[in-house]
């Protein structure tokens, strides 16, 4: 198993960084990429308990998001679970993490996205998988 | 292609490891591919789940099976495992403008 991890200062005090990370109004702001539209939801990650959303892309394809609140430390940290289900596929499962530290007069946000399989990880994140995709489209082009 | 079964196939070391060579170098014949630790036995099973996953296309020549990887799969892989990371590199750029728009 292993992890994806990203950070990002943003000049916001953690509290309302944190906010942003355990309300619905605020999560909708982030968590719905350009282009697909939210439907079905239920996002307060400021308690315990299971959390779901569901994303329509314009093609018809469904996504959905749906996990549990495993721990909140205000404004520190979330911790969730965070199972992905593409167009009626298994869902893949893995655990978020997020983490919020004082920052000059911002904050620094860490998403620590763990218990990803490792086949998707050697795959993707850690073997330059994409390098190997550009050398298999130069050899197919060629 | 089922993606979940063509994840489940690449899961195994020795069946990554046939894939990776078979990108790097090209077509193979399967002796070419045979690995020190694993029997031939082994080897042929690796291939069938590899074939039956759609990774991997076989042709015979002469007395050669001959090994290639199939663009088709890997295509499908490469689209699915950027999701997470083009998720978060994405969300998070959302999340500053929100921050940004909510304080003017």
């Amino acid at each position: 198993m292993a992890e994806l991890r990203l950070d990002r200062h943003f000049d916001a005090p953690p509290a309302r960084v944190f906010s942003f990370v355990t309300e619905a109004e605020g999560l909708l702001q982030w968590w719905v990429p350009d282009g697909t539209t939210p439907g079905e939801q239920q996002l307060d990650l400021s308690k315990l308990g299971p959390w779901r959303l569901v994303l329509s892309s314009p093609g018809g394809g469904e996504t959905i998001m749906s996990g549990n609140v495993l721990s909140i430390d205000p404004p520190r940290a979330i911790e969730l679970t965070f199972d992905v289900a593409y167009g009626g596929m298994p869902p893949m499962p893995s655990t978020v993490r997020f983490e919020l530290v004082p920052d000059g007069a911002g904050t620094k946000l860490t998403v620590i996205q763990s218990g990803i399989s490792e086949d998707m990880v050697m795959m993707g994140m850690t073997r330059g998988w994409p390098t190997t995709f550009d050398r298999l489209e130069k050899a197919l082009a060629g | 292609m089922e993606i979940t079964s063509t994840f489940a196939a690449l899961g195994h070391p020795a069946r990554f490891a046939i894939v990776e060579r078979l990108l790097r170098e090209g077509e193979l014949a399967a002796g070419d591919l045979a690995q020190p630790a694993i029997s031939a036995p082994a080897m042929s099973h690796h291939f069938k789940v590899l074939r039956e996953a759609g990774i991997v296309r076989q042709r015979v020549d002469a007395q050669r099976r001959l090994y290639a990887v199939r663009p088709e799969a890997m295509r499908a892989i490469g689209q699915w495992t950027l999701t997470y990371r083009q998720f978060w590199d994405g969300g998070l750029d959302r999340l500053d403008r929100a921050l940004k728009k909510g304080k003017r």
